[in-house]
């Protein structure tokens, strides 16, 4: 993949991956054999590569409200701890 | 007989081979149709499963050398998803089920073709660092602050049901901060560009997304987009990384 200009980052297989698998014009499925497995192996392969458990998040907020209140809740344990 | 794996829709008619070989070491080629082409292999049609991902890695990578040198070759590719292998069907060959979807989509191929003339996409990727941005807000926000000094002045009961109120407080700040921001940026970009596509967020090694989406340019006028993020990143002080070029992959 080519690159060019300054700001142009290097493309990486998790790039490639995710702007191939699921793009694209389709044909209606009566015409194409199914390569099972695709989607799957896909997901594994990016979460592999990319070092993770899970793929996709769906929306910042849900994953955001969960550390917002963990770090909320350090910090009022520390208020509730510090000297009066 | 074979099925017909197919990569991409060509801008102009074409009989020939691509120069590269394709999966399983089969040969590219381009069919002619009407004024357009389609590049594609033969291809086994039993049902193929596909259970080592090495070889789904060594198929992207086929797709992606093959489209970029078939977006070379025409100017102006469509995409076409990636494992799409055409069978035969009621009696009719591979090759008559491909020409049929070709003239049934005609119409729709030559205006994708126009529109996207000329043009290359472009990923752009934004990363925020939440907790600073939580922090900015605890320093900004008169509500949180006042929470903040009565849960230190209240005896602990009372204390209790303050941080609740804080928690909500917070992430409703977070959140409509980071909403507006989200679209001062999504204005910026919007702006710099074509045409603009929100992407799902993706899981990264040691950062986190906080924008993903995918760009429509002119090719060669990157400079546009290339400024507006540096100004995102001096302004918002997000890091903002531009990925591409690439065949109009998420435009079709």
């Amino acid at each position: 993949m080519n690159t060019q200009g300054n700001r142009g980052s290097k493309c990486t297989l998790v790039d490639l991956l995710d702007r191939i698998l699921d793009k694209g014009v389709i044909i209606s499925a009566d015409l194409v054999i199914s390569i099972s497995d695709i989607p799957l192996i896909g997901v594994n392969l990016r979460a592999a590569i990319a070092g993770m458990d899970t793929m996709v998040k769906y929306g910042m907020m849900e994953d955001l409200d969960k550390e917002i209140r963990a770090w909320g809740r350090q910090k009022e344990k520390a208020l509730l701890e510090a000297p009066e | 007989m074979k099925g017909l794996y197919l990569y991409c829709i060509g801008n102009g008619p074409l009989k020939s081979s691509l120069g590269c070989n394709g999966i399983e070491a089969e040969e590219v080629y381009t069919l002619p149709y009407r004024d357009l082409s389609v590049v594609l292999q033969a291809f086994p049609l039993e049902d193929y499963e596909l259970k080592d991902p090495e070889i789904l890695t060594g198929w992207v990578q086929i797709y992606d050398e093959v489209l970029n040198i078939a977006w070379g070759k025409f100017g102006t590719i469509i995409p076409v998803k990636f494992g799409t292998v055409i069978k035969e069907k009621d009696g009719k060959s591979p090759e008559e089920n491909l020409f049929f979807w070709l003239d049934k989509e005609y119409e729709s191929f030559q205006m994708k073709l126009s529109r996207l003339q000329e043009k290359a996409e472009y990923g752009v990727q934004i990363f925020w660092d939440k907790k600073a941005f939580t922090e900015k807000i605890c320093e900004n926000s008169i509500e949180v602050k006042k929470l903040m000094e009565e849960i230190s002045s209240k005896p602990q009961g009372i204390a209790y049901m303050l941080k609740k109120k804080l928690e909500a407080q917070l992430k409703k700040e977070v959140e409509k901060e980071a909403e507006t921001t989200f679209k001062e940026l999504y204005e910026k970009i919007r702006n710099a560009v074509d045409e603009i596509k929100v992407e799902k967020l993706k899981e990264t090694k040691g950062k986190e997304m906080f924008m993903n989406v995918s760009c429509l340019i002119n090719k060669n006028e990157r400079s546009g987009l290339e400024r507006a993020l540096d100004e995102i990143e001096m302004e918002w002080d997000l890091e903002a990384r531009l990925v591409g070029p690439f065949p109009p992959y998420s435009f079709v």
